[in-house]
């Protein structure tokens, strides 16, 4: 390290500190930077400013956004009476990419975890509950995760949501699929025996 | 060296970078353990959505002779206790308790009388055997007791009168002394709790009586409010301080 000149040590030890990037990765990098053409340099930094800038939180459902309002909640193809609640912006992105549901989220930006202190009032729940109100909402589908902080999450809120006229659903868990049975664990294959269907 | 086996409830899980979860687990023959668990964020083969707190599992893990945790190598389903997991209060009580043993137990000390107390409070959780106010006073009168921080019912701290011949209803409990103060010693003591005779007597009750009996005892509702109003007190004052999940409790019931 110390046979590098200082702006080249400044680099390195800027890119190790990204995660999963140890020493040796940050030192290639750093000299793949440094034999990169200028522009394609500065494209890299502008758009690393650029996510500090201008990245924010949609102001209705909490979704990472470049404007005040994200472009889900702005698209009116969608079903607007419908809304996905899940617990971060990267959830949001697996449902979108799944392609399986056209209607608009809610991130809480957390989950209910009594042991990190994050209480009802630490997630997105209050503005959740004016949501339904403000937009007519009458189907509410609960895609926490099945952890059991998640779990825990969802029957919280779904017990909130009692008192709207919405329907509240909770999306489905069980058997992976590609899964093999003796793979599966109890708790999940007890979940999917009860939640089987007529075929 | 050859892998240890032990049942365990898990406490605490964090990750760590990218694949790995590093999980604290008070175990039945080793105590409190910080084990890796490798690869458990991303293969579901390995330990396929097991490691989930307040489970009680069977532990198969190694120590290695180079320093580093230990890791574990195989995990298995004992326990689910799944009905605490759908509800948040039980997870809430759950939690507390959970708290209580990571900050407070020792590490790689083996407190077989504590473990048991734990496994039979989320086992009264998820069957809903007690009330869970009820359940939550057991636990910490008896846990405290276990670890060396049994409060003082039994007398005046200070002129040492017996609870039963001091002739008051109510009762000052002082945080500071770890114990009760009669009305003749009383001086303007800090942090005092107003503990009725009642209460006093259920509270001495759940510390000693027959684990196997407790769903049977019925609280009173004053004493339900003055003995978790207590012990939400007494425990933090022990720990030196708020246990995150008592913040949890505490913005549930409101
Ligand atoms: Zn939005
Ligand atoms: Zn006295």
């Amino acid at each position: 390290m110390r046979y590098y000149p200082s702006p080249i040590v400044n680099l390195i030890s800027n890119i190790s500190k990204l995660p999963g990037i140890g020493q040796k990765t940050a030192e290639r990098l750093a000299l793949y930077i440094l034999r990169a053409p200028k522009i394609e340099v500065e494209q890299l930094s502008r758009s690393i400013l650029e996510v500090k800038e201008r990245i924010r939180l949609c102001s209705k459902c909490f979704a990472l956004s470049d404007k005040p309002v994200c472009g889900i909640c702005n698209d009116h193809s969608r079903a607007l009476n419908m809304v996905c609640v899940v617990e971060q912006p990267a959830d949001m992105v697996a449902v979108e990419k799944s392609g399986a549901y056209r209607g608009r989220y809610h991130v809480l930006q957390g989950v209910l975890s009594p042991m990190d202190g994050v209480g009802p009032e630490n997630i997105r729940l209050r503005e959740l509950m004016s949501r339904i109100t403000e937009e007519k909402i009458t189907e509410v589908v609960l895609a926490t995760s099945t952890s059991v902080e998640g779990e825990a999450t969802s029957s919280y809120i779904a017990d909130r949501l009692k008192k709207y006229p919405v329907k509240i659903t909770r999306i489905a868990s069980g058997i992976p699929m590609g899964g093999d049975l003796k793979y599966v664990d109890e708790v999940t294959l007890k979940r999917a025996m009860d939640g089987r269907y007529a075929v | 060296m050859s892998p240890i086996s032990t049942p365990a409830i898990m406490l605490r899980r964090v990750e760590y970078g990218d694949y790995d979860l590093i999980i604290t687990f008070f175990s039945l023959y080793r105590g409190k353990i910080s084990l890796i668990a490798k690869s458990a964020k991303k293969s579901t083969k390995r330990f396929s959505g097991i490691l989930e707190p307040f489970s009680v599992l069977q532990l198969v893990y190694s120590v290695s002779r180079r320093k580093g945790l230990p890791v574990l190598q195989e995990a298995s389903l004992i326990k689910p206790f799944s009905n605490i997991r759908l509800d948040i209060k039980k997870m809430a009580y759950a939690g507390y308790m959970a708290e209580l043993i990571n900050e407070w137990v020792e590490e790689k000390v083996e407190q077989a009388s504590t473990y048991a107390l734990f496994q039979y409070a989320l086992e009264a959780l998820d069957q809903s055997d007690m009330h869970e106010d009820a359940l939550s006073i057991l636990f910490q009168m008896r846990f405290m007791g276990l670890s060396g921080f049994r409060p003082n019912l039994n007398y005046c701290s200070l002129c040492r009168t017996r609870t039963e011949n001091i002739h008051q209803q109510q009762i000052v409990f002082d945080l500071t002394k770890g114990g009760l103060v009669c009305d003749k010693c009383l001086s303007a003591a800090s942090k005092q709790i107003s503990l009725s005779k009642g209460t006093i007597k259920q509270l001495l009750w759940v510390e000693r009586g027959d684990l196997r009996k407790a769903t049977r005892i019925r609280f009173s509702s004053l004493a339900l409010q003055e003995g978790l109003a207590f012990l939400e007190a007494f425990v933090p004052f022990h720990l030196g301080k708020e246990p995150r999940s008592l913040q949890f409790l505490k913005q549930l019931r409101k």
